[in-house]
């Protein structure tokens, strides 16, 4: 909304230069987004709030300035010309009740057509609009002054006898509009029309057949009140936004309609000449009874935490247009000015009070908070909403030493991101949405891939050659039963290990570096009882694909990446590693509370084993031999070496082990070690068909 | 064997320490005079062959030297491990070695430490649903259905199954926290007070400083007698220890549907100290944050009593106040995950 410096003093005296009284406004909820100067006057851009239709003119913007510098507001209505007329002689019909509650229509006869007189020109440029003629623009003067919309038709272009309706159009109806667009109506959007066309969009924006133009002679000029809702549901179906609309969407003042009628016969009597036939008014419903609220002046303080006397509530409130009817010790009834359907409790009441005061003047002061930790676990609106926190931090922060870079991915993906994927169609089990501005908005993630996936082929693409990350966030299902949202982590790794000219070897990332930080994070965890087991069967988007469980429970998938999908993303790497863990399942098995473990301060005895085992042997059998054999004093087992090739038959592969022998009470004696390992190794033999080398 | 041996061994000793060239050339020293079998030890073997009176002056003779081999050769050790520092072939210039470490993603970050100075003021960080219901999003909080207050607020709706439409309106993603505030009240009673970070969703094309998803923070305090000056207080708290005890603070008067009075909150511009630059547009102001005092219909949504308790709420975006912080210029690279960019942090 633009106004102009000198247009506000036509209304109220103001002293503060143009620049402070731009502060001013801005301080007081007229943000003033720009201030120009043009010629000699001074244009203000101001941001308007969608409560304020008010402001959204010259005389709202001046009577908020009269209350904030306590100037005069000087707003005298036009001379009445209503009274001399007939109102009945012009027939006007309401025929949709509930979406215009009044309707004056007011005809002149014998005006001149010309331009308009170069103030009020100069005034519309500098606010941005295109003078057009005399009459036309003084419709739009009185909009911009007084809030009301309004509109002239050319008379002579209505069918006679004149008869005017206020009805919803029918399907299909059309009309060209005054941008000289044709466009096509529906029920659900309200016209002006004549004995058989529409000649209007209510509301929004005037018919081209019915325009005025330089021949014309006689007008009917349009002031009304039409319903919001029904104006913005006509607004969204043209997708056409008007200055007329953008002010009927947001509540006129219903005593605009005769106050702006009287501003604009005024100035077309003085500027376009013409007498005035005849002003007719049609009135639907009896204005809602007015508003008066009970305002407490205690409560002021109990709201704002500052106490304001209650002379000066009312000075306030008077500023504003506002009535006080009564005043009964310390209680005040207010009726709110016309303009301001926005007021209707006093909590309204109170910010116009602090507005004015000044938000700069309410002091700042701590609250007292009462100690209290909501669990978040046990939120009856929110249940599953919130993972354990404690779990968050240990997750984020292990990943993080770990070498996992944190990444965040959109939610909202296309529904192609979605089939690249899993390479093929999906048809279920997604939530879409209906009004996504780019295929990007599309769908609901069900997983994290196609976000890591991007982040590795984008990486890549720009030499970051080891590649790290993981991703905490939130996947989206629905099915028979509704939808639901998890919590979800993501992981990716490919390329090369961490290398630097001290250790300048470079080797690949392995399936088994994932393996590890994601078993390191489930140690921090306190998760032990996890393991990693074959699949039946390939599950897309892997090649090879391993279920992690604790127990017997799945909690996630670990694999490496299928060729056809790398393929889809571009991405050069031949191995990529990927897992996805269920956050709520890793909630479910946290323990929280960690327990000391005692170390020897004994020394250990270490025994290292080689062995060739065949390719179908898995390590975990050779494990569960050794720690059962060895419960008592076996503190250790580690894999040093795995080795094929030379001296290794085809289908085998060679393993070297260390054991570590201790002992929490006493030192090991080498005999009793002895006794263990042997065995170990007996059993090795025997049970598992292991040769020791 | 006599005491003159023992100086003749002290000389050769020292000769041999002083002309060792390295630890282990002195390691060998070491052995052959104070090992398990070296000279010293084979003087203090041949003490038995001397008589009762000469053994005390020969034994302390024999100890003295001990003594004073030992300390030559810690003092020679000594000298080797500063040598090795200050060996000509050793450039300390050369880089240092950086261990492969992640990191958080920066708005993790963010939100962290936004969250950290609510809870040290005793609010609780609580998080709600994506997904959201119409009613959640909108008519809870006071924001009528068709009203232009709701063009701030475009949103993404779902389609649900057939049937699934719940009785409390559409499904959508939630184009701000503020849910969370509705579910949260209707969970527990006052006095109550918490901070809720998470994603929300608008429908918007993007560019460098819009996105469809970006990260909220909101919070909201409720009790029996909490009033806009303690919001002033406690905002005004937190932005000085985001932002640094120096920044200013003003709050403007602003319009939200779910809140009465409300109140924007700018502080001066952290990068030209409120002189005027091209990021606050030469006003010295930047918007952080929407505030103000909870409406009463929010409360009767929620079954709280609007005459009992009194309450603020707050809310910001993470992306802009990382943004501002850190300099970063455009929202994309918020999600663009370079490791380039996420390493920085």
């Amino acid at each position: 909304m633009k106004v102009t410096y000198s247009w506000l003093k036509d209304y109220v005296e103001i002293k503060l230069a143009p620049e402070k009284l731009a502060d001013l406004l801005t301080m007081a909820g007229l943000e003033v987004t720009s201030l120009e100067k043009i010629e000699d006057d001074w244009v203000f851009e101001i941001e308007i709030t969608s409560n304020r239709p008010d402001w959204l003119s010259v005389i709202g913007v001046a009577r908020e300035i009269a209350a904030l510098t306590k100037a005069k507001f000087h707003h005298a209505r036009g001379k009445d010309y209503f009274g001399k007329f007939k109102t009945k002689d012009l027939v006007i019909k309401i025929t949709d009740k509930e979406s215009c509650s009044q309707y004056r229509g007011t005809i002149i006869e014998g005006v001149k057509i010309g331009p308009a007189p170069s103030w009020m020109q100069k005034r519309l440029k500098a606010i941005g609009l295109r003078p057009v003629n005399n009459i036309v623009d003084i419709t739009n003067y009185c909009l911009y002054e007084t809030g009301q919309p309004l509109h002239a038709f050319d008379l002579d272009k209505l069918d006679s006898p004149v008869e005017v309706t206020v009805r919803r159009a029918k399907d299909k109806e059309v009309i060209v509009t005054l941008d000289g667009i044709q466009r096509e109506l529906n029920k659900d959007i309200l016209v002006i029309a004549d004995n058989n066309k529409a000649i209007a969009v209510a509301g929004i924006i005037g018919g081209a057949g019915t325009e005025v133009d330089c021949d014309t002679k006689n007008i009917l000029l349009e002031a009304a009140e039409f319903d919001a809702v029904r104006v913005r549901r006509g607004t969204k179906i043209l997708g056409l936004s008007t200055d007329s609309s953008y002010r009927f969407e947001r509540n006129i003042d219903p005593c605009g309609v005769d106050n702006a009628t009287l501003r604009a016969i005024e100035l077309i009597q003085d500027f376009a000449g013409g007498n005035i036939i005849l002003s007719s008014f049609e009135k639907v419903k009896e204005r809602k009874k007015e508003v008066s609220i009970e305002l407490c002046v205690g409560d002021v303080e109990r709201i704002l935490g500052l106490k304001i006397n209650q002379t000066n509530i009312k000075q306030i409130l008077s500023a504003l247009g506002f009535k006080i009817n009564k005043t009964k010790q310390g209680v005040l009834i207010v009726v709110p000015a016309s303009s301001r359907k926005d007021v209707t409790c006093k909590e309204d009441l109170i910010e116009e009070i602090a507005r004015i005061y000044g938000y700069g003047n309410i002091p700042s002061t701590i609250p007292y908070i009462l100690p209290r930790i909501i669990d978040a676990q046990d939120l009856r609106y929110l249940k599953g909403q919130n993972l354990n926190s404690a779990l968050v931090k240990i997750v984020r922060k292990k990943l993080g030493a770990l070498g996992y870079s944190e990444v965040i991915n959109y939610s909202l993906i296309s529904e192609e991101a979605l089939e690249k994927n899993n390479n093929k169609r999906i048809d279920v089990d997604i939530l879409r949405t209906t009004n996504p501005l780019s295929k990007e908005q599309e769908v609901l993630r069900t997983d994290l891939y196609g976000g890591l996936f991007t982040n590795v082929a984008y990486n890549l693409n720009r030499k970051n050659n080891q590649i790290k990350i993981f991703e905490l966030g939130k996947v989206f299902k629905q099915d028979n039963s509704g939808y639901s949202e998890s919590f979800s982590l993501g992981f990716a790794a490919c390329g090369r290990m961490h290398h630097d000219w001290q250790r300048p070897d470079t080797s690949s990332i392995t399936f088994f570096d994932l393996k590890g930080s994601i078993e390191a994070m489930l140690s921090a965890l306190g998760i032990d009882d996890f393991k990693f087991a074959t699949r039946a069967s390939a599950l897309a988007p892997y090649a090879v694909a391993f279920d992690i469980l604790v127990g017997q429970r799945i909690i996630g998938t670990i694999g490496e990446v299928a060729g056809d999908i790398l393929d889809n993303y571009s991405i050069k790497e031949k191995q990529v590693f990927l897992a996805e863990i269920s956050a709520d399942e890793l909630a479910r098995y946290f323990q929280p509370s960690k327990k000391f473990m005692p170390y020897s301060a004994y020394p250990s005895i270490k025994r290292d084993i080689s062995l060739l085992i065949a390719d179908s042997l898995e390590y975990e059998n050779i494990v569960r031999v050794i720690s059962s054999l060895g419960k008592a004093i076996i503190s250790n087992i580690t894999l040093l070496e795995q080795y094929t090739g030379k001296h290794v038959p085809q289908g085998f592969k060679n393993l070297l082990v260390s054991l570590e022998y201790g002992s929490c009470t006493r030192t090991l004696k080498d005999r009793e070690v002895d006794i263990v390992h042997n065995d170990i190794l007996r059993e090795l033999t025997e049970k598992l068909e292991v040769k020791i080398r | 064997m006599s005491v003159s041996d023992i100086s003749n061994i002290a000389k050769a000793a020292e000769t041999d320490i002083n002309s060792s060239a390295d630890f282990a050339g002195l390691e060998f020293i070491r052995v052959k005079y104070l090992g398990r079998q070296g000279i010293v030890a084979g003087l203090f073997t041949d003490m038995r062959n001397l008589s009762q009176e000469e053994r005390p002056g020969f034994g302390k003779k024999l100890n003295e030297l001990k003594n004073s081999l030992t300390s030559l050769i810690k003092e020679k050790q000594a000298s080797f491990k500063k040598a090795s520092v200050i060996d000509n072939a050793f450039d300390p210039t050369l880089p240092g070695v950086a261990a492969d470490t992640g990191s958080l993603h920066i708005l993790t970050q963010t939100i962290e430490e936004i969250c950290e100075i609510f809870a040290k003021m005793g609010f609780s960080v609580i998080e709600g649903p994506e997904v959201e219901t119409e009613y959640n999003n909108f008519t809870g909080l006071n924001i009528p259905l068709e009203h232009p207050s709701r063009d701030a607020f475009d949103t993404f709706y779902l389609k649900g199954k057939n049937g699934q439409q719940k009785s409390d309106g559409k499904l959508l993603l939630r184009s701000h926290t503020s849910p969370v505030q509705v579910r949260l009240m209707k969970s527990v009673k006052p006095p109550v007070a918490a901070v809720v970070p998470g994603k929300v969703y608008r429908p918007d094309a993007t560019d460098a400083s819009h996105s469809f998803m970006f990260h909220q923070v909101e919070g909201f305090l409720v009790d029996e007698n909490i009033r806009f000056s303690d919001l002033k207080g406690v905002l005004d708290l937190f932005l000085h220890n985001l932002f640094g005890g120096e920044v200013k603070t003003r709050f403007r008067p602003h319009f939200f549907p779910f809140t009465e009075p409300s109140a924007e909150v700018d502080v001066s511009c952290i990068i030209c100290k409120g002189k005027g630059c091209s990021t606050c547009g030469r006003k010295g102001w930047l918007e952080i944050l929407g505030s103000g005092m909870i409406h009463p219909n929010v409360f009767k949504h929620v079954g709280y009593d609007p005459k009992k308790c009194t309450g603020f709420a707050f809310g910001m975006g993470v992306e802009r106040i990382a943004m501002l912080k850190y300099g970063i210029s455009d929202i994309r690279m918020f999600f663009e995950n370079d490791l380039r960019f996420l390493k920085q942090f």
